[in-house]
This record gives structure tokens, sequence and C-alpha cells, in this order.
């Protein structure tokens, strides 16, 4: 518990940083208020909008205030909408959440079946042609994927909608297209964490017990070689959650992705602040939880000593 | 050259837990195919403790992986017969071995470190033979496997249980090994160097604690060592093997008292006396073991032999008696009988 009470601190200052810097690039990044305001507004006009918004007082003021609010939970009015950013990220966060267990599901399904049987097959055709498969899932970028997914499933087949939301069914184009890098990378990690403990003393001695490949793998060899996977598996959905920019853009998803690319163009400074804090809260949570397992799965694995 | 004039007799009696009979084993590499093992004979009875003594790469845990048949992929029994307890495992399949495998026949590793599994808790480890060859009730497996941990020595077994190797000493998980190979009161434990990773005074332990599992429970035991002294302590009869060759087999006591081939001699004299004053180094054996991909016509030891002679270079001897009761040596001039072979 004193572990996790650690953690959380230093997540707290972690985060501190990250909104430090977001919101310096940010206020370098240019002036929402010529955007905002219309073509044929005045300079006064101008003026009295850049004082509603409280960007003329020094950049010092704007940035304790930015933090304080922070710590009152208040993550500030979007620009744009004027509605607060918390409602806006509320709204879309399901949208995101639900192509990021999509593409969880899939990848985790299929990166780890054939992490495992190429493993498992090393040198053999299974091997053989799974693999170059991975790669190729690996080296298309998301554009490209999901483009050829609509081209052939949706526009020649008809099979899926090519874009937007429409119950389950549009959910699969796009959860393909973001799970198709996921996959190859949990797929190599597992063919690789696999093939090393296959190759560890332990196993011997397991076959010399009598074991078969089948107990052998499921009670020696995966829990030995959790532990890259788990990282690994970590990372993606962090970054999953963070919401898929491309993917989403692609499929006129309307989840954290799309909303990040809008409120980035137009400059809503407190909209994107808040959806980076809240990616940075997501990335740091996923990698507690993946700690805390490390310990569950390896005896080894004390929590809460340093490193050093 | 007959095979079948130079093997050795084998017993048809039950006493007979592993014979093995001519091996031959070859080795594919990419480039290479070497025969690593060259007609192997020899048997262990029952209660008995043969040590397999040579230097590394003679081939020795290659003879022990056999006898359990958990060879790597590329080597390949390509001659000759091994029986375990009667049964020919030779071309047994897989799943037939399997049944056999820490059932019938077990085996201890080296590195106690690694030879076990890291993330399970070793009485479960020990369990588990217990779960694939016996049909017993998982209250009586737990109750087997403390005894088994009591009788290999481990203090207050059911906290011991549920302990994880990294938790234990070196000399302990050995003993964890030894419960695990103990666990279906196999006929024939395979020890491949059990104590060349531990401790002296641990390594005495393990070897005190093997020849009293031989005495309790009549298990017979085949231990490979490059370590002459443990075969002194623990084994009845020693096999010494070179190049892929069993070139001398006999008693300790005659071993050690007799030595015939010239090799064994050079062994027995690179241990180091406490009682001889040495002037100078300590015997060392000229040269390195020869390439077994490349080995000479004739005897595989001449290019390292100082009694070499013309018949060395053109056959390769065979086991053959020495004269003394139970002693084999396949050496065309044995030390202390000139007369054999010529």
């Amino acid at each position: 518990m004193k572990y996790i009470g650690r953690r959380i601190l230093q997540a707290i200052i972690a985060m501190l940083g990250v909104s430090t810097i977001v919101f310096f690039i940010l206020h370098l990044s240019g002036d929402p208020v010529k955007l905002m305001a219309p073509q044929d507004a005045s300079a006064k006009d101008i003026a009295v909008l850049r004082h509603e918004l409280g960007l003329d007082q020094p950049l010092g003021t704007q940035y304790l205030h930015f933090i304080g609010n922070i710590f009152k939970g208040d993550l500030g009015y979007s620009y744009i909408q004027n509605v607060p950013v918390i409602n806006i990220i509320a709204s879309r966060f399901p949208y995101t959440l639900d192509l990021a267990l999509g593409a969880l599901i899939l990848s985790l399904f299929f990166g780890i079946s054939i992490g495992l049987l190429s493993a498992i097959f090393r040198g053999k055709w299974i091997e053989k042609v799974l693999m170059p498969i991975i790669l190729i899932g690996q080296s298309m970028p998301a554009f490209w994927t999901g483009i050829l997914l609509i081209m052939f499933l949706s526009v020649h087949l008809h099979l899926f909608p090519s874009s937007g939301v429409g119950g389950i069914k549009s959910l699969i184009l796009p959860s393909i297209t973001l799970a198709s890098l996921s996959t190859a990378t949990i797929a190599r990690m597992t063919r690789s964490s696999v093939i090393d403990q296959l190759d560890q003393d332990y196993v011997r001695t397991a076959y010399s017990k009598g074991v078969g490949k089948g107990r052998l793998l499921v009670r020696h060899i995966f829990r030995n070689s959790a532990i890259p996977i788990i990282t690994i598996v970590g990372l993606e959905i962090a970054n999953l959650l963070g919401g898929a920019v491309i993917t989403e853009t692609i499929f006129a998803w309307p989840g954290l992705g799309q909303l990040t690319i809008q409120s980035i163009s137009s400059r809503d400074f407190p909209l994107v602040q808040a959806i980076v804090l809240l990616g940075s809260a997501i990335f740091i949570g996923v990698n507690l939880i993946t700690d805390l397992l490390y310990a569950k799965v390896d005896p080894r694995i004390k929590l809460g000593r340093d490193a050093s | 050259m007959s095979l079948e004039s130079t093997m050795q007799p084998i017993n048809k009696d039950d006493d007979v837990v592993l014979a093995v009979k001519d091996l031959f084993l070859e080795f594919d590499n990419f480039d290479s195919h070497v025969t690593a093992l060259h007609g192997l004979n020899f048997t262990i009875r029952r209660g008995e403790i043969l040590g397999l003594v040579g230097e590394s790469g003679c081939g020795k845990s290659l003879t022990s992986l056999s006898s359990i048949k958990l060879l790597p992929k590329n080597a390949k029994i390509t001659g000759g017969e091994i029986q375990l307890a009667g049964t020919s495992i030779t071309h047994l399949p897989e799943k037939a071995m399997k049944r056999l495998r820490g059932n019938t026949i077990s085996m201890i590793f080296q590195e106690p470190m690694t030879a076990l599994n890291p993330l399970i808790p070793v009485g479960k480890q020990i369990e588990e033979s217990l779960i694939l060859h016996k049909k017993i009730s998982r209250a009586k497996r737990r109750q087997r496997v403390i005894e088994l941990l009591q009788s290999v020595g481990i203090p207050e077994p059911e906290a011991r249980y549920h302990q994880f190797p990294y938790e234990l000493s070196g000399g302990m998980r050995q003993r964890i090994m030894i419960a695990m190979a103990l666990a279906c009161d196999p006929k024939l434990i395979i020890a491949d160097e059990p104590t060349t990773a531990l401790d002296v005074t641990i390594q005495s332990q393990i070897l005190d604690l093997i020849k009293d599992i031989r005495e309790r429970y009549q298990t017979s035991i085949l231990i490979i060592t490059h370590d002459l002294g443990v075969v002194a302590d623990v084994a009845d009869k020693v096999a010494v093997m070179y190049a892929g060759h069993i070139v001398e087999i006999a008693t300790v006591h005659e071993l050690y008292d007799h030595p015939s081939h010239p090799y064994t001699k050079g062994l027995l004299n690179s241990i180091p006396d406490l009682t001889t004053d040495y002037e100078g180094e300590l015997d060392s054996i000229k040269g390195s073991v020869p390439d077994l991909s490349a080995l000479p016509a004739g005897c595989p030891f001449q290019d390292r032999c100082k009694n070499v002679s013309e018949k060395c270079r053109v056959q390769n001897p065979q086991l053959a008696p020495t004269g003394h009761a139970d002693h084999f040596v396949a050496c065309w001039h044995p030390i202390g009988d000139e007369t054999i072979g010529k």
C-alpha cells in the first residue's frame, strides 16, 4: 500500500511535468483568439475576446491559474464550444473505449496465438507462413491498412460501413486497422519470449519428468514468458486508450483521437491540455497496473524496493 | 572386425536395469556429420551405481540423454540398442517414452539453480511427477511430497512445500531435484554432474544422500562426472569415456588400483595426492581431445598415447577382458599386461 501511495505521488509529479510542458508549447504554437474571431472583427473586439479568455495576462500568471485550477479539478471551458472540457471528453471517451477494446481483443487473441504457434513450430512451415504475415502487419501504416480494408470490404464487397458509428458492424474495420499493428508487436514479443523459455534448463527437467508439450506450455512456459508480454500489452493498451488519431480520422470515428486533432487545429488550449493530461494519466495508470501484475506473476519481483 | 564378439555379455536376468548394447549416435550439424558415440556397451544392475567419467565432449552426457531419450533434435541413435528394465526403448514412440520418464527412469541435473522452474513452488514441482504417473488422491500426493522432502533431508517440509526455488540454497535445491527424481520410485536415476555446481561441503552431503538413496531404495544410479573423486566416493563400477568410446570399465577399486588404459592412468595421475611430495607439476595428458568429426583411423587415443604402435594407427581396439574380474579395456597395449592384444 505504501508502494502504491508512492507511485501515485510519482504519477502526480509526472503529470504536473507533462501539463507544464504542454502548457508552454501550446502557448508558443499560436494565438487562438485570431482563429476564433470573425474575419471582420475589430482590434477592439479581439482585445475584448482575449481579455475574456484571460489570454491578455502574463504567461506566468496564466500558468499558475491553470495549475491551480487543475488541483481544484477544474480543467476549464472549451474556447470553441464553451462547455466544460471534461464534458466534451466524457462524451468522446466511450467511443475510444469501444475501439480500444475491439482492437485489444483482436490483437491479444491473434497476437498471442500466432506468437505461441510460431514459437512451438519454430523452423516449420507454420512459422514460415505466420511470421511474414506479422511482418506485413507491422510494416503497413494504419492509413494504408485502413484504406485497403475500406476499398475491399466496404466498397467492393459491401460487408461493412466505410465510416461512422453504427453498431458493432461499424466497429470492425477500425478495430482491425488498429489491431494490425498491436497484433504484430504482441506476436513477436510472445514468440521471442516463449522461444527464450524453451531453451531454459527447467524445460528439460520437465521433460525428464514425463511432461508433454501441452502441459509444458500451459504449466511451465506460459507464466515464465508472461512478463515481457504483459509489458508490451500494457503499452499497447495505453496507446489504444489514448485515442487512435489516424484510424479515427480515416473512419470518422468520434473518439479522442479525432477530438485531439480538432482541438489542436482550433487551438482550443483547455481541451488540448485536458486530453494530454488524460493520456498521461492513462499511461501512468496502466504502467502501475503492469508493475503490480509483475509481482503477482513472479514472486522474485518485490515491489517497493528501490532499483538502486 | 566383428562387433558381436566385442560385446560385453548381457545378462538376461531381471537384475539388469539398464543395458546399452553397441550404441551408435550421430550428430547432424549444418555442415558436419559427427559420430558422437561409437558402439557403447555397458549394463547397470539393480542397486548399482555406475560412474561415467571423461572430459567434456567425450559423449558422457549424450549417453545419459540417450538412456532417457531426451536427445537434442539433431542427434540420432544410428545403431545398437538401449534396454530399460527389460524393455527396448531404442525405437519406443514418444508417447510411451513419456510414461517411463519420471516414472521408471528419472534425472538429476547439474545446475539446481536453473533446472527448477523459478515460478512454481518446489513442492508442486515434485508433485508434478506424481500427477503424471500415479493415480492417487490430492491428499495422498501431498503426503508423499512431504515424505520425499523429509527423506532427502529437508527440514520443515510443510513450509518448504510452498517455497520457490529462489528462496532455497543451492544444496537445498539439489535436494529438491533429488526428491523430484525419487517421486515415483524409479528403477534408474541418471545424475548428470549432480555436484559440480555446488560448494565442496555441500557436494559431499549430496553424494552421501545419493549413496543413502541407493541403500534405502535399491535404486540404480548412473552418475556422470568429470571428477574421479566423486566416482571413487559413490560408484561401484566406473566406465571411462574418451572421444565417444568407452575405453575402460571396471569396479572402482580395480580401476583405481590397476588402471589398464593409458588414458585412465593419465586421468588418475592428474589428481593431486596429498601424501606425495611434488617436485614439479602434476602429470597431465599431453595434447587435446581429437575432433570428433575427424577421428583418426584406429584407436582414438593414439595421438596422445606414449605406448602407441603401428597397430593402434590402423585398428580400433574393442573392449576386452583384462584377466581381472569385471575389468574390460579397449587398448592394444594395456598397462600391466603387455601381452594382451599382441
